[in-house]
């Protein structure tokens, strides 16, 4: 059985490529095999941050106008068997595509065997959206605790629904505990409480996610960074497993910090 | 000639009420008032309640013969004057008063960029997310948070009212009214509250 989905959020900016990056990466540690399609056609990034932007021949259009196999865009992951990417095309734009076309192509990936199949939606609600979305069977709306980054999920979560992918997940990506603490920034409850859909994973705001990124280097493998067990975690509820979510208390204070406690009272 | 009731004393949770009937002269009412008064007197002996008129609207000076009248013949002390709860009364108007029938209900949030339009009234069981708008010609009641724009009366009719469980609405619109609610401060969610249109601005008051 395989299933695609559709890594969304409407904005631009609160981590849909990085989720998308993590997820794969962490479906395929466990052993899954994974396709990641990147349908942000001229802005494609998700190679950059996989790290396989040098192994890119054939993309996501040449397929699509038949000007290559699926098989050779197909680009196998330098880390992780059964990890593979299709890359969008850097040159064209969101046209080159039709909703009918990126059904087809999730069909034929389908076919090719994959368990799961993760497209990283582009930001917006225009040609680019309506692609990704056309052949998912699960959708997951990432979004940060933002006003404005909740309200086009809000909007995104209607358009999902009115297409009949219903329930969509939702990642709460870049929570900042501390803010949190100090009530300036949106608690989980104050997200959930507007979009009113299940929550499938919460992810702490983490440098090592910058660093990361930055390398090529999805955070879900690094057993240190507290977004990359985040990352685990929802790879296990995708799995169809269910965690508690994380908890987000502070750091024991260290001996060092108790002694300058005291001498500040 | 038996004479007409037209004053009727009824205790309530908040005080003594006391209803006026009918359409007759305030000085009559007085007099009747006066003569009710002084034969339950006994009844109210050295009472410290609130006084609550109800049925009849009455200017200061007619309010203060009234108070004058109780007091100067009864041993009652009213620790406040209470006219009539102007908007309660006001939404049971309101309902009587609108002749739009067809209500239509709908099940299910409306999220951002949502809009939901009935000719008639609606009844939402679910939350109107920001961004989202509700539109009727008559009464827009939603079971559940108010956050987006509701514009009840579109065609104009500014008896229409908004009801809502929490009421948190970017923008309240009755009729042609326009209203929002102050920028500063996170507004706290009361219980139950409705909004509706006196004297040209839309007031929003609790249901209950």
């Amino acid at each position: 059985m395989s299933e695609v989905i559709v890594i969304t959020s409407g904005k631009g900016g609160v981590g849909k490529t990085t989720t998308s990056a993590n997820l794969g990466c962490g479906l395929a540690i466990q052993g899954k095999r994974v396709a990641l399609v990147d349908a942000d056609i001229g802005l494609r990034n998700l190679d950059v941050v996989m790290g396989l932007e040098n192994r890119i021949v054939y993309d996501l259009v040449d397929v699509v106008e038949g000007n290559c196999r699926l098989k050779q865009a197909l680009i196998k992951d330098k880390r992780y068997d059964g990890l593979f990417l299709l890359p969008a095309a850097q040159t064209r734009d969101k046209d080159a595509v039709s909703p009918e076309q990126m059904q087809k192509l999730c069909d034929n990936l389908k076919e090719e065997g994959f368990d799961y199949i993760i497209i990283d939606c582009p930001a917006g609600i225009e040609q680019g959206f309506k692609n990704a979305i056309a052949g998912a069977d699960r959708a997951l709306v990432v979004t940060t605790p933002e006003v404005s980054a909740v309200r086009d999920a809000d909007r995104i979560i209607g358009l999902l629904e009115a297409h009949g992918l219903n329930n969509p997940g939702l990642v709460l990506n870049r929570l900042r505990v501390d803010l949190v603490k100090r009530g300036e920034m949106m608690n989980i409850e104050d997200v959930t409480e507007i979009l009113a859909i299940d929550i499938l994973g919460v992810v702490p705001d983490d440098e090592s996610i910058v660093i990361a990124t930055n390398k090529g280097e999805p955070a879900v493998s690094n057993y240190e960074s507290s977004a990359g067990q985040a990352y685990r975690n929802i790879v296990q509820r995708i799995m169809g497993q269910s965690i508690p979510l994380m908890t987000f208390e502070e750091q024991p204070e260290t001996f060092m910090e108790k002694l300058k406690k005291l001498f500040n009272h | 000639m038996k004479q007409e009731n037209h004053i009727i004393f009824k205790g309530t949770k908040d005080g003594i009420a006391i209803r006026f009937l009918g359409d007759i002269p305030f000085d009559t009412l007085c007099e009747q008032l006066q003569k009710k008064v002084t034969e339950a007197g006994k009844f109210f002996d050295n009472v410290k309640t609130a006084l609550i008129l109800q049925g009849r609207t009455f200017s200061e000076e007619e309010e203060n013969r009234i108070l004058e009248i109780i007091t100067n013949n009864s041993t009652m002390t009213i620790t406040y004057l209470k006219t009539e709860d102007k908007h309660s009364k006001h939404l049971t108007d309101l309902c009587d008063n609108l002749d739009c029938t067809t209500t239509k209900f709908h099940k299910g949030s409306l999220r951002n960029g949502q809009r939901l339009e009935f000719d008639g009234s609606l009844v939402l069981l679910g939350d109107v997310n920001p961004g989202a708008e509700v539109r009727a010609t008559g009464n827009i009641i939603v079971l559940g948070q108010l956050r987006g724009i509701a514009h009840a009366g579109c065609n104009g009719l500014s008896d229409a009212f908004i009801a809502a469980i929490h009421m948190l609405p970017v923008q309240l619109r009755i009729a042609d009214i326009i209203t929002r609610f102050p920028d500063e401060g996170k507004r706290n969610v009361k219980p139950a509250e409705y909004a509706f249109v006196q004297e040209g601005q839309i007031f929003v008051m609790p249901l209950s």
